[in-house]
This record gives C-alpha cells, sequence and structure tokens, in this order.
C-alpha cells in the first residue's frame, strides 16, 4: 500500500455504527470528536471497505483517534492513531497503533513525548465534555 | 473531507499584509520583504566583519477547507541539521504578542542586510530566536493556537526565522532546506 487514503468507522456496544463518511447523512462526513468513546467495541480503520486495522475494546478502554498530518514542503505524511486508554488503580494505562497512509503500522504502548510520531494528542472541548482524561 | 491546510508566509505593512501560500514550494530569505522562488536580485551581502542577516521571514497554517472537527497540538521543526552552507546559521522562534496576532513586518537595509531578529527588535516574539536546528521532530517547536469546523483562515502562532549570515560565507544561492509543520485532526 502505497499513498492510500483512510477512514474510520467505530461500532458501539449496542450495535450502533457510526461511519466517517456517510452520504446518506447531513453532513457528510463526521469527525471524530462526535464518537462517544466510553462505548466503542470495534473500531475500524478502513482502506474503501477493506479493514486495515481493527481495535476490538473491552469494558473500561477508551478510544483513543486522531490523524496526525505533517507538511513539508510538497510532501504530506499522514499517521493515523488508534488505541486504547483505561484508568487501572489510579494510573492511566495506554496501547496505540500508528497506521501510516504509506502502508506501515507502528505498534507502541503509552504516548511517548520525546518521539517524532509518538507524542499525545490534545484532547480537544468536546472530547473534555465527555469527561475523557 | 479532510481539512485543507496550507503553508504561507508573510510579508509587507501591518494593514496591507501580503499572504503568499507556500505549501509546495519554496520561498527564498533574501534581503528585502517579499516572498519569491528564485529571485537573485536584493541578496544578503556577505559581511567584511561581523553579521549580515535576511530579512526575517514569517509563517504560519492557514486552513482553507474547515476541518470536520479540530485541528490542533501544533508543531514546527527542522531535521536537525544546518545545511546552508559554511558561514550561515539560522535562528527561528515563534510570534503571537500583540497586534496581528505577533506577525511584524521585517526591516533592513534591501540588498544588504535584514534587521536582527531579536525580541527588542521583532516585538511579536514569545522567547528569543533559538538556532532553528535544535527543533527536530523529537524536540519540535510547540505552537499554542487551534481551529474547529466551521471556521477558516489562518490559525496558530507564527513562526519566525532568519537566516545569519557571516564573513566566512560563500556566495551564491545556499542549499535548500526544508521546515514541518505537523498537527492533529479530528
Amino acid at each position: 500500500m502505497t499513498g492510500i487514503t483512510l477512514t474510520w468507522r467505530a461500532v458501539y456496544r449496542d450495535g450502533t455504527v457510526v461511519e466517517q463518511y456517510d452520504e446518506k447523512r447531513d453532513p457528510i462526513e463526521v469527525s471524530s470528536e462526535i464518537i462517544d468513546r466510553r462505548n466503542v467495541k470495534t473500531f475500524f480503520i478502513l482502506h474503501g471497505q477493506v479493514p486495515v486495522l481493527t481495535l476490538h475494546l473491552d469494558e473500561g478502554q477508551n478510544l483513543i483517534y486522531r490523524r496526525r498530518i505533517s507538511v513539508t514542503g510538497d510532501k504530506r505524511e499522514i499517521c493515523h492513531l488508534v488505541g486504547w486508554q483505561r484508568i487501572v488503580q489510579g494510573e492511566t494505562v495506554q496501547s496505540i497503533a500508528y497506521v501510516f497512509e504509506d502502508g506501515r503500522i507502528e505498534m507502541a504502548g503509552r504516548f511517548r513525548e520525546d518521539h517524532p510520531w509518538f507524542y499525545s494528542i490534545v484532547l480537544t472541548g468536546k472530547e473534555n465534555e465527555q469527561g475523557l482524561k | 473531507m479532510a481539512a485543507t491546510v496550507q503553508i504561507v508566509r508573510k510579508t509587507g505593512a501591518p494593514g496591507s499584509i501580503t499572504i503568499t501560500d507556500i505549501t509546495d514550494i519554496n520561498s527564498r530569505a533574501n534581503a528585502y520583504d517579499g516572498h519569491s522562488t528564485g529571485d537573485i536580485s536584493n541578496a544578503i551581502q556577505i559581511p567584511a566583519a561581523g553579521t549580515n542577516y535576511s530579512f526575517w521571514a514569517t509563517t504560519r497554517l492557514k486552513c482553507t477547507v474547515a476541518p470536520a472537527g479540530t485541528i490542533n497540538n501544533l508543531r514546527w521543526f527542522t531535521d536537525g541539521t544546518g545545511s546552508f552552507g559554511t558561514g550561515v546559521t539560522c535562528k527561528a522562534a515563534k510570534a503571537s504578542t500583540g497586534a496581528d496576532a505577533g506577525y511584524r513586518q521585517a526591516t533592513g537595509t534591501v540588498g544588504q542586510t535584514g534587521t536582527q531578529l531579536t525580541q527588542v527588535n521583532h516585538t511579536g516574539l514569545d522567547a528569543a530566536p533559538v538556532d532553528a536546528f535544535t527543533f527536530t521532530a523529537a524536540s519540535p517547536l510547540a505552537l499554542t493556537g487551534s481551529i474547529s469546523n466551521p471556521s477558516t483562515g489562518e490559525f496558530g502562532d507564527h513562526v519566525v526565522y532568519q537566516l545569519e549570515v557571516g564573513t566566512t560565507a560563500g556566495s551564491g544561492a545556499t542549499s535548500q532546506e526544508t521546515f514541518t509543520f505537523r498537527y492533529d485532526e479530528t
């Protein structure tokens, strides 16, 4: 896979499906901010309709997702951060996969602030309203 | 669709700032306040003593198609190695202070040298400029700011950089360096 475009799909525990793009919906594209991250059972990163990565979440595991973009001259690199976070005995535990649109997939545990790509996300206002940490 | 984000260079006087999309092109740091991809006029003069400077270059992100959600967590960095050549260095800092979100027009003597980039000469800087090549992917210049649907336009701190030319510099165009902006999108 080189230079592919990836999208996401979230499936909740009650079976409800939220697609990033849905031509029957207005707006057609929705932000990942609307995802109820505590109730996601399965999260897909898709190339067309083909799952490139499937994340299965247990109760208590909150979805982490971001699209991370680098712009250098005429070159763009895009990486989808897909993982989960939960609190265990007061400690935050994370596991993240980094799905690059050049075909690479890398796994890491917690966010790493001194890594070029594996650093933490910044929660948006809407995500803070969900009480996510 | 995903947001469309440009890298822009800003020149000109407050009130009539010229905003140039430099996303897919190079932009020269000459001894005048303007963008060009290959202009060889108004080169920075190699000094007989001391240091001459380019007119400082001001860059920023601009969103022309709004994200579905939010763009935040902005960063700027270099490849970590200055390759402009002997006697040529580069300093950078972010600017967001005061009027025009920290933008200040570059000044100097056209065709000779820009005014040195300092917090005294550029009152929009948030901190003193440092070697641009200390900012790497693993240790970037973190920028504040974000943009959310349905907004478009410029966002985030300005990144201002300036070339410094010493007496040992060689004549002619330097090698090209690339600078990177990185951000998260929901």
